[in-house]
Order: structure tokens, then C-alpha cells, then sequence
């Protein structure tokens, strides 16, 4: 059968064709319709009269005649369709061509199938490759307000926008594609076939689920459902269909055995990654932002959607640990870390959406009543929401169960310190700035969201260090526990700063305080008596380390007590402090003598070296 | 294995933050009904049938059992209580059927054409003492009475009236035809001033007059501007060619307006919340305009301030809610004999206020004297349309109401102000209370403190939690390390 032969007479004849009826209506539905009845008809008659021998003749024309019906419909809806026709023709040709083994057929019909893509985009340059093309692959972002603008029409009637062509050269990229993995023999065909299914996926991704993105916005618009107009920047539609297109894709690809095609399948993460980020940029920037269902709709599906590949990859084996551990530790990361991340902005919109009054005038009215509330809510019960997470993660990484398997390390050795690092420094920063108010709760010192913020991360720290050193030696450096046991001493003055603070009505703000006399003798006698229960507890260890760092404090102390609270006008404080000070000194020197070489337990090797 | 973090309590704290959630959004309130069960008091109206529209005066009861400031829940229903379109009217005074008239003097000022032009006119005025114009001069010194010179400008003066030391307020000029001359066209600009050297522009018009052969005459002579209090004026001309006039009058707003009717309610001072206050309780309905005091001392000084109680959200414990005296005037009561004679204070006019009640805080509380207030109002006049089954039903008394009141040409378009005045006055019969109408809706304040405590209930809720689960955690993480220590040793 000679495949120039059979397919470009009726090609050449339909262009023809198209010529003469291209001015009455439907004239290229018709005629594209008889020619397809005539392909059937003669397929049929030569099938019943030389099937044996024809067979492939039969075959081809069956092909033309499927074509020439496919481009009925088209034909029926829209006048500009000839990109479409092409596109099938051209992988009606490759795939016969293949078949054949004839080079110079399947390269017409990639020919055939590029002028279909050339004609499709070239109708649509002007915005397509600009404002919509490009802008919409890297971020299904900003051209939304122009396209809208531009083609109103297109939203709400999907057949009348360029879907259905955009469909057909998606399918006819990623068909010839598939024919070329099937039809496989040198390294040459295995690029081509990437190539065709990169155009078939830039279709698919761009024009087809571009199309039904737009189609379905218009939809839940007109019924009042979302407004996408109203959150620019996350497409809910889109991904869901990506999530969608996740799964089919995969399972496609098993079925079909088909490895390539799960690229496709793969852009569930970058959109994943990109919802993540638009989701967090909204609720970081608009105060009261509360995502309404579709986002949240979109965001699920994704995210399942990665859970599907996960799954599906372990299953069959194309994403293990061995094999891609990095990817996975990639994926892992974005998929577990990215939600964790949006509790922070999510819980602290939330919280200050409840904490405000209702209206306007009761805010006014509770205001001048001495009601306020403290923002400081919106930054503690995120923060521990999102401690609770790591903290929930943590026994399910021991047992190298789902959210982590199967690389429970990278949890354990990475994600779940780095959470609990993260968790101390936002319990330091908030120690240093925030004064611990917990309006309209009254202050309590210890019990308020800052202090037990700080005792929460300090719990997950110590867990997540256990985790981390598991199997290894229990007991911690003693460096390490000399550094936490400053941080909590650290932790302790400042707990009595901010309740001094609070109780004496100063600002926590360290002129006003180092001003107040009462401050000044409540740290003398405070850190006197620290020295006191250190030197003590070390005299009767007979460890040095603790009895000289209480001396060191003592010396503070009467430096302190000589160059500032001297310099101080006088006043009961200051006598306070004197006496209290002297005599907590007398009963250092009565209860904890130093702890000299001859008291030196053999068994106790020494610490203080 | 380390299992140290409790499942359970954790799935209880993402349960309260998701109720965090949850509890931002709040429901639409569902639309209510408006029936006349809906309302505390119903008043039969009865109309003779004849006419459509009926007026009926609101009385003192209406306005002292309304619940809403602005009369927002009064309602006309017919026997099915179908509610008919309604008019709350306020008549205004009536404007003065003339106003009076001042006549100008006149100063002519001269000068050449070209050298006035647009520009201010660059003359010479002598006063006598008392203000009054002598002379008026162009700057070239030429004399104004030299005629040589063209006319450019007049220049008049409003303050003859003996007596009076403030200027009269004028509202329009009214210019007498030049004589001699039937057809006169001209644009002139006017600016006042009080001291002859600050000028300001406050109008300009069009003047004219038309005659034609029968003797007849169109005339345009009334420059109008905003009434205002100038003693001079100063008139150029824009375009045409500046005349004498025969006369110059101004139209004067008369000095004292009609007092609108007003009715005055008596009130009997009551003990207030804080020692020392009186109170007098009226509808807040009552759209106060003035307020006087009636002494039963002889003589009395009576300093106070007027103000009235606000019901604030409170944090102290066992409360809800409490009562703040808000101040809004202060002012001087008095009843002196002197020779004879009482002299009383006058009433205090403080626009139009609805309160509640109305507290007054003696500044002097030891005086104890308990004066009685009176309270002036202008009575409204409900206009409404008789439709529907008579009777009709007013009904008022519901504190949540939405206003339904229209516009007046809604209810009655195209009457006249005069049909307005005498429409058919509405009888009305004996006032019935509605059981269970006019629910008492809770105070603002009660419903803020309320959502407010229950905000603050669950933080301490959640905070709770926290520290329980906090002393959890350190408790477990204890024993654990503990376990762990004896197991390694």
C-alpha cells in the first residue's frame, strides 16, 4: 500500500474541498462527513471482496474514514478547526507509517502534525506564547485578569474556546508518541517519542486543562460558589484536574507500559509547591484570610494526589528509597513540611478573625471598657499547633510508620530537629520581645502562652534529640547540658522580669526596668540565691564546675550591687537588697565551703577541668 | 521506643484550633417578620373613609412607648395587618410671607473706561464716624461729581438704620429701573464688605429690563445671593455700560424666625445610679430640642451638667455590664427675685437628642433642690395612606425594628403643601398593649460582653490544656529518662 498514495489524494482533495465550500455553512461538516461515509463504504466493500489480501488497504481506509468522521464534529462547531484535522491525520499517518516500517510516511505525518501545531499557535500568538502560554506553565498565575478581559466568551461556553483543538493536539502528540515507545528501535525513536509527548504534555497542561480551568471558574462563578477572580493567585480547578491527571496518568502508564508517561503524572509536585506557595503568600499578606473551600478543595486533591504517586511508586517500584533517595527526600520534604509550614500563617489568621469582636461598634464599645486582646494569642497557638504536629510526627518515626516511611531517617535525622530548632528560636525570639501579656486572660506568671510556648519547645527539642540520638549514648554531653541549663536560667530571669514588669505596671523594656530599684534587688537577691543553692548542691558533690560558676555570680552580684544599686537614690529596695544579699553570702560561706582537693571523692573523677 | 507525646491529647488541641476556625465564620441572620403581634402597642386609627390620604399628630404617648430613636418601629396596619405606606412629616415653619426692606445710598464712582476695566476700582472713601459713606473718589482726583468722567462703579451702604449696630442680613438686591431708559441689559458683580477694605465676591446677575410698544415691561432686576451680613457693597459691571439706578433696595431676612411649635413635657426628677443624680426617664423616642428647669426655690443658682447613663461591658466579676454617666452639656439653671421681679433662665436648645432618660448632675449636689424638667419637642405628623380593610392600627414598640417609613411624596405625591396642612385628622381610639409583642431585644453591650467572655472562657480553656498537657509531656519525658537510666545501668 503506498501511504502517500492512499492518504494524500483524499488530503489533497478535502483541501480542495475546503476551498469550495468553505463559504456555506456546514459545507465542511458535509463534505467531511461524505468522504468519511465513502472511506467506510470502501473499506467495507474491499474487507468483504479481498480482505485476505487487502487487509492493510482496508486498515488505511478504515483509519481515513475515522479521521474524516472525527472532523465532522469540529467541522459542525467551528470553521477553524484545520490544526485539529491535521493533527489527527498526522498521527493517523505515523501510526501507519510505523506499522509499515516506511520512514518517509511517519516523517510526513510528524510533518503534517507540526503544521498542525504552527497553524494552532499561530491563530493564537498574539496572546497565547505572552500572556497565557508561558505565564500559565510557570505559575498558572497572573494572566488570568487579561484573558478574562479578552475572551469573555471562551469561560462560559467550553466548545467555543480552543479546548476541543487543543485536545485533539494533545492526544495526536501523545498518541504518535506512544507509537514511537511501541514501535521502538534505536536510541534515535526514544528521544522522538520524549519530544512528541513534551508538545502532546505543553498541550495538555497549557490549552486543555488551561481551557477547563477557565470553564469550570466561569462555572462555580455563575453559581456564586468562588470567585476566582478574588484569590488571583491559586487556580483551584487546574489542581485538581493536575491531581486528577495524576493518578490517570499512572495508571495509564502501568497499563500501557509506558514509564515516560508519568512526567506527566510528576507535575502534581511543582503544582503541589506552587499552591503551597501561593496559599502561604495570600494568608501571610491579607490579615483576615481565611481560604475559602475550593483552595482548601485543590490543595487536598494535590497532596493526595502525591500521596497516590508515592504509593503507587512504592508499589511498583520506580521511586524507592534505594533507587531515587534524594528525590524522595525532596518530595518528602515538600509534602510534609509545606502543609506543617501553612498552619503557621493559617492558625494566625484564624485566631485573630476569633479573637476580634463581631462588629465594629462592639469592638469600640468593649475597647473603651478596658477590654483588649492580646495579639500575642495569634503567634503562641499557632506555634503550638504546629510544636503538636512535630510532636505527633516523632512516635510515628520511631515506628517508621506512613508519613514517613519510607525514609523515616531523613525525618529523624533532618526534618524533626530542624522543626524543633526552628520551635527554640521562636521561643527565644519571643522571651527577648514579647512581655507575655495574655489579654483578656489576667497574667499569670509561668502559666501564660509565652512560657509554656518556651516549655513546649523545650520539650520538643529534648524529644527531638532523643529521636536523633537513638541507640547512641542516653546521657547528654555535659557541654550541651551546661548550655541548657543556662538557656532555662536565662529563661528563669526573664520569666521574673516580665512578671515584675506586669506587677510594677513598667514597660518590658530594659531601660525602665534596669531603672527600677525594685528589679535591681529582686535580681541581686535572686541571683545571690542561685549561687547559694549552686555552691551548695557542688560543695556537697564536690564537683567545682557549679561552685565557681556560683562564686562568678556572687562577684556579679556585688559588682551589681556596688555600681548600680549604690548609684540608685535609696529607698527600702536598696536596704533590702543589702541585708539580703549579705546574708544569704553568710550562709554561703557556712553551708558550702569550697570544695578543695582533699575532699575530692576518688569516684567522682573530676568535672572541672 | 519513645512514645511520649499522647496521641488523644493532641487530636484534642487540632480539634479546638479547627474550632478556631470554624468560629470565624458566622451565619447569615435570617430575615424576620414584620406582623403587628411583632409590636407592644396597637392604637386604632379611625378615618371617616372619605379620603385616602390621613394625617393623624403623633401624641406624647407614642413618642414616650416607641422603643427607636427615629420612630423606626411604628407601623400602619390594616384589619388583615397588611402594612400600608406611611409618612413620618414634620411640618417646617412656615417661610415669612414678606420680607423687609432696606434702602441703599447710593455712591456713584467715576473714573476713565480704561483704566478700571476687570480690575477693582482704585478709589478714595471717606466715612464719617459711624461708617457712613461721605465721599467717594477716584484715585486720578478727579471729582465724583465732575461728570467729565464716565460712571464705573457704585459703591452703597446699608448702614443707616439708627440703632442697629450689626448689619443687617440681606439676601437679595432688588434694582428700580434707570430712569429714562425702558430697554437696560447688563451683567453686574457684586462683593460686600463690613469695613470698606476687604472686599468679597458673593454674586453676580444678569439685570434687565424690556419694553415693548404697548408699554409693557419684562423685567430681570433681583440679584439673589446666600444671605449674609454686609453693611457695603460695592456693584461693577461686567458687561453693558454702568447706569445710576432709580433705587437700590436690599431684601433683609428678618431678624427673628418663626419659633416652630414646640410642646413641653414636665418631668419629676427620680434618684439616679450614683448619689447626687436625677434622673427623669422619658422615651428615647422623643426627639428633645430644648430643655428647661422649673425651680420650687425661690431663688437658686443651679449648675449642672446634663448627660445620661451608657451601659458599658465591665471585667469586674459578678457583672456584666455597667452603667457610665456620659456627659453632654453643661450648663446654668437659675430663678432669682430681684426687685420684685422673677428672672428665669430661658430654655437650652441642644438640636435634637434621644435619650432614654435624661440624668442631670447638679455641680453643687448639697443644693438638693429637685427641679423638674421640661422637655420641648416638635410633634410629628404621621401622613399615611388609608388602604387596604379598615381599620387601621398603629403600631409602635419594638426595639430591633428596621425603619419603614417613606418619603412624603411616597405616600402622598403630588399634594400640595397646602392639601398637606388639611388633611383629614385621624381619631384615634384606646391604646392596647400586645402581649408578648416587642420582645426585649438584649443591649448591645450585653451581647459584646457576652461573645467577649466567651472568647475568653475558651482561651483560658485552651490554656488549660496547655499547661496540663505541658505537665504531661514533662511528667512522661521524666519517668521515661528515669526508665531509661535504670535500664542502661
Amino acid at each position: 500500500v503506498d501511504g502517500t498514495l492512499v492518504f494524500g489524494v483524499p488530503l489533497a482533495a478535502f483541501g480542495l474541498q475546503c476551498g469550495l465550500v468553505v463559504d456555506r455553512p456546514f459545507g465542511l461538516a458535509w463534505s467531511a462527513l461524505a468522504l468519511g461515509l465513502f472511506y467506510v463504504g470502501l473499506s467495507l466493500v474491499l474487507w468483504r471482496r479481498r480482505g485476505s489480501t487487502l487487509g492493510l488497504l482496508v486498515e488505511s481506509f478504515l483509519a481515513l474514514a475515522i479521521v474524516f468522521g472525527t472532523l465532522t464534529i469540529p467541522f459542525a462547531l467551528d470553521g477553524r478547526w484545520t490544526s485539529a484535522a491535521w493533527a489527527l491525520e498526522g498521527a493517523a499517518i505515523v501510526w501507519v507509517g510505523l506499522r509499515q516500517q516506511r520512514k518517509l510516511a511517519w516523517l510526513f505525518g510528524l510533518l503534517v502534525q507540526a503544521g498542525a501545531w504552527l497553524s494552532f499557535a499561530g491563530s493564537y500568538w498574539t496572546y497565547w506564547f505572552f500572556d497565557f502560554g508561558f505565564a500559565r506553565w510557570g505559575g498558572w498565575g497572573g494572566w488570568w485578569g487579561d484573558r478574562f478581559a479578552a475572551a469573555p466568551e471562551f469561560a462560559t461556553n467550553l466548545f467555543a474556546s480552543d479546548f476541543l483543538g487543543g485536545l485533539l493536539l494533545a492526544l495526536g502528540a501523545g498518541f504518535s508518541s506512544h507509537l514511537f515507545q511501541i514501535y521502538r528501535e534505536g536510541g534515535g525513536r526514544r528521544v522522538l517519542a520524549r519530544t512528541l509527548l513534551g508538545v502532546g504534555a505543553f498541550w495538555w497542561f497549557v490549552v486543555v486543562l488551561g481551557r477547563l480551568n477557565d470553564w469550570g471558574a466561569a462555572l462555580l462563578d455563575a453559581y456564586d460558589l468562588f470567585v476566582e477572580m478574588a484569590y488571583p493567585l491559586v487556580h483551584p480547578i487546574y489542581g485538581v484536574l493536575v491531581a486528577l491527571g495524576a493518578v490517570a496518568f499512572t495508571r495509564l502508564a502501568r497499563r500501557l507500559q509506558w514509564p515516560d508517561l508519568r512526567w506527566l503524572a510528576y507535575a502534581v509536585w511543582p503544582c503541589l509547591l506552587l499552591a503551597l506557595l501561593r496559599l502561604w503568600t495570600q494568608l501571610d499578606s491579607t490579615t483576615h484570610f481565611i481560604p475559602p473551600w475550593p483552595l482548601w478543595a485543590a490543595l487536598l486533591a494535590l497532596w493526595l494526589g502525591s500521596e497516590y504517586l508515592l504509593r503507587a511508586g512504592a508499589d511498583d517500584g520506580w521511586l524507592t528509597a534505594n533507587d531515587h533517595p534524594r528525590a524522595l527526600r525532596v518530595v518528602h520534604t515538600l509534602r510534609t513540611v509545606g502543609p506543617w509550614l501553612l498552619l503557621w500563617p493559617l492558625l494566625q489568621n484564624a485566631v485573630t478573625l476569633w479573637l476580634q469582636a463581631d462588629t465594629g461598634s462592639e469592638a469600640v464599645m468593649l475597647a473603651e471598657s478596658g477590654w483588649f486582646t492580646s495579639g500575642s494569642w495569634a503567634r503562641y497557638l499557632p506555634a503550638w499547633a504546629m510544636i503538636a504536629g512535630v510532636g505527633l510526627l516523632i512516635p510515628r518515626t520511631c515506628a517508621g510508620r506512613w508519613p514517613t516511611t519510607p525514609i523515616p531517617d531523613w525525618y529523624r535525622k533532618v526534618l524533626i530537629p530542624l522543626a524543633s530548632f526552628g520551635a527554640l528560636a521562636l521561643a527565644s525570639i519571643s522571651n527577648f520581645t514579647e512581655n507575655g501579656r495574655m489579654a483578656p486572660l489576667p497574667y499569670l506568671p509561668i502559666l501564660n502562652p509565652l512560657d509554656l510556648t518556651t516549655g513546649f519547645a523545650g520539650l520538643l527539642a529534648i524529644a527531638a534529640w532523643r529521636l536523633r540520638n537513638d541507640g547512641a549514648a542516653m546521657r547528654m554531653p555535659t557541654r550541651l547540658l551546661a548550655l541548657a541549663a543556662g538557656a532555662a536560667y536565662v529563661w528563669f530571669n526573664l520569666m521574673l522580669l516580665r512578671t515584675a514588669a506586669h506587677f510594677l505596671d513598667i514597660d518590658y523594656q530594659f531601660e525602665p526596668l534596669f531603672r527600677s530599684q525594685f528589679v535591681q534587688a529582686m535580681l541581686s537577691l535572686v541571683w545571690t540565691a542561685t549561687a547559694l543553692v549552686l555552691m551548695r548542691l557542688a560543695a556537697r558533690k564536690v564537683q567545682r564546675l557549679p561552685w565557681m560558676a556560683g562564686a562568678g555570680l556572687l562577684v556579679l552580684v556585688v559588682a551589681k550591687l556596688f555600681f548600680v544599686d549604690l548609684s540608685n537614690v535609696g529607698g527600702i529596695e536598696r536596704i533590702v537588697s543589702f541585708v539580703g544579699v549579705g546574708a544569704l553570702m553568710l550562709a554561703i560561706g557556712y553551708l558550702a565551703p569550697f570544695p578543695g582537693d582533699a575532699a575530692r571523692s576518688p569516684e567522682k573523677p573530676g568535672v572541672a577541668e | 521506643m519513645i512514645d511520649m507525646l499522647s496521641t488523644t491529647r493532641f487530636f484534642c488541641l487540632a480539634a479546638i484550633f479547627v474550632a478556631f476556625g470554624g468560629g470565624a465564620v458566622h451565619a447569615a441572620e435570617p430575615r424576620k417578620s414584620d406582623i403587628p403581634a411583632d409590636y407592644a402597642y396597637a392604637l386604632p386609627l379611625q378615618v371617616s373613609g372619605q379620603q385616602g390620604v390621613v394625617a393623624y399628630t403623633l401624641p406624647l404617648s407614642i413618642y414616650l412607648k416607641a422603643r427607636t430613636a427615629g420612630l423606626d418601629d411604628l407601623r400602619v396596619f390594616d384589619a388583615k395587618g397588611v402594612a400600608q405606606p406611611f409618612a413620618v412629616h414634620r411640618p417646617s415653619p412656615e417661610p415669612p410671607a414678606h420680607r423687609d426692606s432696606l434702602p441703599a445710598t447710593v455712591f456713584p464712582v467715576h473714573g476713565s473706561r480704561q483704566s478700571t476695566g476687570n480690575d477693582a476700582i482704585d478709589v478714595d472713601i471717606r466715612t464719617r464716624s459711624d461708617g457712613s459713606v461721605v465721599s467717594v473718589q477716584t484715585r486720578a482726583g478727579k471729582a465724583a461729581s465732575g461728570g467729565e468722567a464716565a460712571l464705573t462703579g457704585l459703591i452703597l451702604d446699608f448702614g443707616a438704620t439708627a440703632g442697629d449696630t450689626v448689619a443687617p442680613r440681606i439676601e437679595a438686591l432688588r434694582f428700580a429701573a434707570p430712569k429714562g431708559q425702558s430697554n437696560y441689559n447688563a451683567e453686574v458683580w457684586l462683593e460686600a464688605s463690613n469695613d470698606l477694605k476687604h472686599w468679597d465676591t458673593i454674586g453676580a446677575a444678569e439685570l434687565g429690563w424690556l419694553a415693548n410698544e404697548g408699554g409693557q415691561t419684562l423685567t430681570n432686576d433681583r440679584l439673589e445671593f446666600s444671605a449674609q451680613r454686609f453693611r457695603y457693597a460695592r456693584l461693577s459691571w461686567k458687561r453693558g455700560t454702568p447706569i445710576e439706578f432709580a433705587a437700590i433696595t436690599a431684601e433683609t431676612v428678618p431678624r427673628q424666625e418663626r419659633e416652630p411649635q414646640r410642646e413641653t413635657l414636665w418631668l419629676k426628677p427620680q434618684a439616679g445610679r450614683e448619689a447626687g443624680d436625677l434622673v427623669y426617664p422619658v422615651g428615647v423616642a422623643l426627639p428633645v430640642e430644648q430643655i428647661s428647669l422649673n425651680f420650687s426655690e425661690a431663688n437658686i443658682v443651679y449648675p449642672l451638667t446634663l448627660g445620661e447613663y451608657v451601659e458599658r461591658p465591665t471585667r469586674r466579676g459578678g457583672t456584666v455590664t455597667e452603667w457610665v454617666f456620659q456627659p453632654r452639656t453643661r450648663a446654668t439653671f437659675y430663678q432669682i427675685t430681684q426687685g420684685g421681679q422673677t428672672r428665669r433662665s430661658g430654655p437650652l436648645n441642644i438640636g435634637s437628642v434621644h435619650q432614654a432618660e435624661w440624668v442631670l448632675r447638679p455641680q453643687n449636689p448639697q443644693a438638693g433642690a429637685q427641679p423638674e424638667l421640661g422637655l420641648s419637642w416638635q410633634p410629628a405628623t404621621l401622613v399615611f395612606l388609608a388602604g387596604g380593610t379598615p381599620p387601621h392600627t398603629l403600631s409602635f414598640g419594638s426595639a430591633d425594628a428596621k425603619p419603614a417609613a417613606r418619603p412624603l411624596d411616597e405616600v402622598a405625591p403630588g399634594f400640595s403643601a397646602d392639601e398637606l396642612q388639611n388633611l383629614e385628622q385621624a381619631k384615634a381610639g384606646e391604646m392596647r398593649t400586645v402581649a408578648g409583642g416587642g420582645g426585649a431585644a438584649d443591649s448591645d453591650a450585653l451581647l459584646a460582653v457576652l461573645s467577649a467572655r466567651t472568647r475568653s472562657y475558651i482561651l483560658w480553656g485552651v490554656l488549660l490544656l496547655g499547661v496540663a498537657l505541658l505537665a504531661g509531656l514533662a511528667w512522661r519525658l521524666l519517668r521515661q529518662m528515669k526508665g531509661e537510666g535504670q535500664g542502661s545501668e
